[in-house]
This record gives C-alpha cells, structure tokens and sequence, in this order.
C-alpha cells in the first residue's frame, strides 16, 4: 500500500460516527430508560403469583402452629405391643379373654393346673376323649 | 319344726358333708388312675415301647407327676400370698414382695430343672423319637386340663353374641 491512501485514512478516522455523536440526546435517552424501569417495577402485592404464594405460606404456617399447639396438649398414649400369646387369637377369642380379665380371677388358681385340680366329671370327661 | 329337731338336722348336715367328701376321694382316684392308665397304654401304642420300656416310662412319670404337684403347690401358695399383699386396703410389705417375686422366679428356675432331669431319665431308655412322643403327649394331656379349667372360668355369653 502506497502512503497517499494511508495518510487520507487516518485523517477520515477521527471523523466517522461524528455525526452520530451529534445526533445522540444522552439526556432525552437516558430519562426514557428511567421513566420505562419505573412503569415496569409494580409492588409485589400486586403480582397474583406472589400474593398466592404468601398466602400458601401463612395458611400452612397457622396449620403448623395449631397442629403443634393440639398435640402437646393431647395426653400421650404410650402402645404397648402384644405378647406373642395374644398374637394369634381371633377377634372373638380376644373379646373372650377381655371378659375374663373383667373376672379377675385368682392367678394363684390356674397356676399348673393338674389332674388334682378336676372335678370327677371333668375327669370322666378327659378319660372318654382318651379312650375314643 | 322344733329347736330339737333342727338340731338333729344341723348334726346329721355336720357329719354327712365330710363323709360325702370323703367318698369322693376313692372315685376321683380311681379316676386319676384311670386317665393315666389310658394315657401310658395310648403312648405305647403310638411309640411302640417295649414292656421294659413301658415300665420305667411309668415309673419316671409316676415320679415326675409327684415333684409337678409339689412344685405346683408351692408356686400356687406363693402367688396366693403376693396377691393377698396387694389386696385394696392392705399396707404391702415391700421387703416381702421382694421375697416373694424372688420365690417366684426360683420356683420357675426349679421348673426347667426338673424338666432337664426327667429327659435325661428318659434318655436312660427311651430313643429320641420316643421321648418327643412322649413329650408331646404330655404337653397334650396338659393343654387338656387347662383348657378344663379355662372352660370352668368361662364367663357367660354376651346378649347377642
């Protein structure tokens, strides 16, 4: 490249976009983005999404509280699992036994029992099971 | 009737109860007897002892029988006495509680010995086959009685059900 183009470029340099500068209102430009942010920016209470989500929020919240608040005040049960004896009678046979503890019978009457213990009937009763 | 008469009632009462009583013994023996007779002759069948066999299986039990019924004494006497220590109105005495709930558990621990005893006489000259007939059948028979006497405690049915 010859030097006469170079020198005109470099003078033409300092020139370009001068007239776009000059057309610019910085100020103008500058209170139209303000003014556009304000008329976007809107108090959160006035989005719906929001106000839905606080009031999820407050209604769950109360819920946590109430629930908290009814079950200190409820007399705890303590559930106590059943010896394996009882785990396998029916209903009937367990509403068997609830009437019998209403008996209160003595322990000390049914503690091994033996064939000392049976009536004369009951043992003709055992003997004819035997022998059949 | 007159004062005279009912006291000759009330006297003839006196001595005719013990003796009715006491007629009931012989009859409840035999029955005993009977029940065991019939018991040993089923087990022979069903383990097909020998009549040596039989007559030692017949000796242990007649001892086994005896040591249970002592035990099951003692154990009834014990629990008698812790519930008449907690009877509504009644001071317990916390050191006889102690001795008693320790009585308990010992005559428990006497249980499973004589268990362990009476096996190791029947393993003298029973095969194991033969002592878990056995063993078995005992622990029918017992299941039997208490069943007997579980029937007798039975509270009557409810309306309806």
């Amino acid at each position: 490249m010859s030097d006469e183009p170079r020198e005109a470029f470099e003078q033409l340099a300092p020139q370009l976009g001068a007239a776009a500068v000059a057309r610019l209102d910085i100020e103008a430009t500058a209170a139209g983005v303000v003014q556009r942010l304000r008329a976007d920016v809107r108090p959160w209470w006035r989005n719906g999404l929001i106000r839905l989500a606080a009031v999820m929020v407050v209604v769950l919240g109360a819920g946590v509280l109430v629930r908290s608040a009814v079950v200190e005040r409820r007399p705890t049960v303590a559930v106590v699992s059943a010896p394996p004896e009882l785990q396998n009678l029916a209903v009937s046979q367990l509403e068997e036994m609830l009437d019998s503890l209403e008996l209160e019978r003595p322990v000390a009457d049914l503690v091994r029992p033996g064939l000392n213990d049976l009536t004369t009937s009951e043992l003709e009763q055992l003997l004819a099971t035997m022998e059949g | 009737m007159s004062h005279r008469e009912l006291g000759v009632l009330v006297g003839l009462l006196l001595v005719a109860a013990p003796a009715a009583a006491q007629g009931q013994r012989p009859v409840r023996d035999s029955l005993q007897a009977r029940v065991m007779n019939q018991f040993l002759q089923n087990y022979r069948r069903a383990a097909q002892l020998s009549g040596e066999q039989m007559l030692k299986t017949q000796d242990v039990l007649r001892r086994s029988f005896h040591e249970r019924n002592q035990l099951g004494e003692n154990e009834r006497g014990v629990w008698q006495a812790l519930e008449d220590q907690l009877r509504p109105g009644v001071a317990a005495n916390a050191d006889s509680l102690a001795k008693l709930l320790d009585t308990v558990v010992g005559l428990q621990e006497e249980q499973v010995a004589q268990a362990r005893r009476e096996q190791a006489a029947y393993a003298e000259f029973l095969t194991p086959v033969q002592r878990a007939l056995l063993t078995i059948e005992l622990r029918r028979l017992q299941m039997r009685v208490e069943q007997m006497m579980q029937n007798r405690a039975r509270p009557p049915m409810r309306p309806g059900g």
